[in-house]
């Protein structure tokens, strides 16, 4: 599989973490206002699946992923 | 054993129908999908047209849910622009009022809700055409008031005060969000707004709406108060949208009646707005009208047509802002909930409540506290007692 490269959208956040909890390797939220942050860029093959359910998830389509 | 279906129909193409195709695809499925939509545009979004600022809702790019090319992806047969009229059952199909039938071998609902409107003139809000009305009324009043202090109603009083309007908020219960909050926070609310100048009038329903946009409104209450102002927004909830199912023979009980797999019958299911299953986790029927669970929904029918048979237990999410205020809620709570402060933020104000029912916390509450909220989701199930003793320790 090829690899994946996130774009997250700070303006659109909402904060509702619900990217966290479907890949907590991938995503965190800043501790003041809950607005995503990314710890990887380029996750792992192995986090592909949990990504692209943060991904569908979103309740604010904040996240955005291109094949890199 | 039914064989997997080749053609599906998904009636409403909004968010939870947008997210039934997506799964569907992201599963695997190759077959038809005909997607029905009563709304020209595309799939968009609904809640930013009341959480944000009413003049940065442009235009549909803002809020699409999906660009040209994830609808190429998706390969649908679009209906834009034409409702369903009937759904036939037994014959395997979806008739539109344009007349077309459209077969089908697995049928998803996903119909919405319709705003509860009031006799005279007073603009709801659900579609794009709505915030666009409401945006105008917003640039030509000084005065609008708002009937009904729901979550949309607050969210339209602050919209309107941050664009300089004056605003009156009239609803028949006590406080604001009274019912999707509890007291403590609905108190913080009705501070919160008032601080930003909103002037409420609880306790009383509304009797009339009589005028007209050039002349300004007079709204009558139930106490023969009688309000004077530019436009009337009413924002009294919603209904979900099964009128077009009256003779289908399906059970309708607050919206699409379901089982705990989404199911309303063989081969139909429900999602969204429009649908009320059983949630096994919180032993109850429900039906939730949030963003989120439209989504999620819209997900576990695509798995449980392609024959997954899971049952959809999530913890429903909610989230509203207002002014500097994000309230976010896990879990399934209402006035009628004990209420115990579990963390406060000296810095920023912020606090976390649990909800609880019958000794079991059913929900957690946090106001700009979004971080630790998503900590106290894990508390949605636990007995209420040992959750109180854990955080009087920390």
């Amino acid at each position: 599989m090829a690899k994946l490269k996130i774009f997250i959208d700070q303006d659109k956040c909402v904060g509702a973490g619900q990217c966290v909890f479907a890949a907590p390797e991938v995503f965190d939220q800043r501790e003041d206002d809950g607005i995503v942050e990314l710890l990887a860029e380029e996750p792992e093959e192995s986090q592909h699946g949990a990504v692209m359910q943060a991904v569908r998830l979103c309740p604010a389509k904040a996240i955005r992923v291109e094949e890199a | 054993m039914t064989p997997p279906p080749h053609r599906i129909a998904i009636v409403g193409a909004s968010a939870a129908g947008l997210s039934t195709c997506q799964a569907l695809r992201d599963n695997g499925y190759a077959g038809e999908i005909a997607l029905i939509g009563a709304e020209p545009e595309p799939p968009y979004d609904r809640p930013p047209l009341s959480k944000t600022r009413s003049d940065t809702v442009a235009c549909l790019t803002d809020v699409a849910l999906a660009d040209e090319a994830e609808l190429g992806r998706l390969d649908l047969d679009l209906r834009l622009g034409t409702a369903a009229s009937r759904l036939d059952v037994e014959g395997r199909q979806v008739i539109l009022d344009s007349g077309t039938a459209i077969a089908w071998d697995a049928c998803v609902i996903a119909t919405g809700a319709a705003p509860v409107t009031l006799p005279g003139n007073g603009m709801t809000l659900r579609t794009l055409d709505d915030a666009a009305r409401i945006g105008a009324a917003l640039r030509a009043a000084r005065h609008v008031t708002i009937i009904g202090a729901g979550v949309l109603g607050c969210e339209l009083a602050a919209l309107a005060r941050q664009a300089g309007v004056a605003v009156t908020v009239l609803d028949p219960q006590a406080g604001p969000m009274l019912d999707r909050v509890g007291r403590q926070v609905s108190k913080r609310l009705k501070a919160l707004h008032q601080g930003h100048g909103v002037a409420f009038h609880f306790g009383n329903g509304v009797e009339t709406i009589q005028g007209n946009d050039a002349h300004g409104y007079t709204v009558a209450t139930s106490d023969g108060t009688r309000l004077e102002t530019d436009r009337v927004l009413v924002a009294i909830g919603c209904r979900p949208t099964v009128g077009w199912l009256a003779d289908s023979g399906l059970t309708l009980d607050n919206g699409v009646f379901c089982n705990a797999f989404c199911e309303a019958a063989p081969g139909i299911y429900a999602a969204g707005d429009v649908a009320n299953w059983h949630n096994p986790r919180f032993g109850r029927q429900m039906r939730i009208e949030h963003r989120m669970n439209a989504t999620e929904q819209g997900m576990a029918v695509a798995a449980n047509i392609l024959g997954a048979r899971r049952v959809f237990d999530p913890i429903p999410f909610f989230w509203s802002d207002q002014y500097d205020a994000k309230i976010q809620v896990h879990g399934v709570i209402d006035g009628s909930c004990d209420e115990d402060l579990l963390e406060t933020n000296s810095q920023n104000g912020g606090f976390v409540i649990a909800y609880s029912r019958n000794g079991t916390v059913d929900g957690v509450l946090g106001w700009n506290m979004a971080r630790a909220l998503r900590k106290a989701r894990a508390l949605v199930g636990q007995d209420r007692s040992a959750v109180i003793t854990q955080f009087a320790r920390t």
